[in-house]
């Protein structure tokens, strides 16, 4: 904070840094990632700012897909519980399957997906 | 990305099943325990087959499943709303770590982090702030657009970019604490100038177009 040293050709390395995470997520406009693509070229020191970003998330993404997490217990679990709710819609009407909390549980679903950040 | 139609039992089944495995890796990291985690992922497959007439064709499969899970979460443990952002607590990776550091950090080989790096990132993940980790799981885990996550989380592209970026500048600065604590890097010298914000560069070659 109170250094005032900047590594390469200053003025184009922090314009280009802003840049250089959104690029990895794919999301530039074309001209802007043509800037970066330019620029890491002849500029070592943001060329390994963009393969730390890009290492970080290759390995954020193995790290995370890595531990296997879903047991054939569950996946078991899960077919009979998704079948069990396909039974209760295939039965004729809802008086004559007596099971309480389903229906206002379905209706209350499509209010709870607006909801603000 | 798959964009299937699920109005039938079977369609719904075989399409939407496939996505277990991702929602359960990020329910884990949202609900903490393999049940929680699986009691989540459950209710959140139910919830998805009773309302699936509301799923439209043509959109992403996994991303509104995503949103299911997220909203059952949120209502189930977070009654009284989202957990409030930290302010002042911007990181040191607020600065530019210097190029010989972040090369040491990497494996050049496998072009990801160092493997005792690689090792504490599920953690470091657990430790950012709910916020922050749910937008940075589906942009790198996940891989979802900016444009669908802003639709799974309700809110504004801008704040899933600010959201990812000061999410990863805290798993930056969690991993450089990390590669210090282990000996893997030396302590930096001086922090260097913080670059500029991208709002602040598009403005800026807006105004070199002069279309503003």
């Amino acid at each position: 904070m109170q250094s005032r040293r900047v590594q390469g050709p200053e003025t184009q390395c922090r314009q280009v840094a802003p840049l250089l995470e959104t690029f990895v997520d794919g999301e530039l406009a074309l001209a802007e990632t043509r800037a970066v693509e330019g620029h890491v070229e002849q500029c070592d020191s943001c060329a390994e700012q963009l393969r730390f970003a890009q290492a970080m998330k290759l390995s954020l993404r193995q790290a995370v897909k890595a531990e296997d997490a879903t047991s054939d217990a569950f996946r078991e679990r899960l077919t009979r519980a998704l079948r069990a709710e396909e039974a209760r819609e295939a039965a004729p009407s809802v008086e004559a399957v007596p099971r309480s909390g389903w229906r206002p549980v379905a209706q209350s679903l499509v209010p709870h997906w607006c909801f603000g950040s | 990305v798959t964009h299937p139609s699920v109005s039938d039992f079977k369609d719904f089944e075989r399409e939407a099943l496939v996505h277990v495995e991702a929602l359960m890796n990020f329910a884990r990291r949202l609900a903490r325990s393999q049940a929680e985690a699986e009691d989540l992922v459950q209710d959140t497959f139910v919830k998805a087959l009773r309302a699936r007439g509301q799923y439209q064709a043509g959109t992403n499969l996994k991303a509104w499943l995503i949103r299911i899970l997220r909203n059952t979460f949120i209502n189930r443990y977070h009654r009284g709303g989202l957990e409030r952002v930290m302010t002042g607590a911007d990181p040191v990776a607020d600065n530019w770590i210097s190029t010989a550091t972040l090369r040491a950090m990497r494996d050049a080989e496998s072009l990801a982090l160092k493997p005792e790096l690689h090792r504490h990132l599920a953690q470091a993940v657990d430790e950012l702030p709910e916020e922050f980790r749910v937008v940075v799981l589906l942009a790198d885990v996940e891989e979802l657009a900016y444009r669908e996550i802003a639709d799974t989380l309700g809110c504004p592209i801008g704040t899933v970019m600010s959201r990812l970026h000061r999410g990863r500048k805290l798993l930056k600065t969690k991993l450089l604490q990390h590669a210090r604590d282990t000996g893997l890097v030396e302590p930096e010298a001086m922090p260097l100038e913080e670059p500029i914000a991208l709002d602040a560069y598009r403005d800026r070659q807006r105004q070199k177009l002069g279309d503003v």
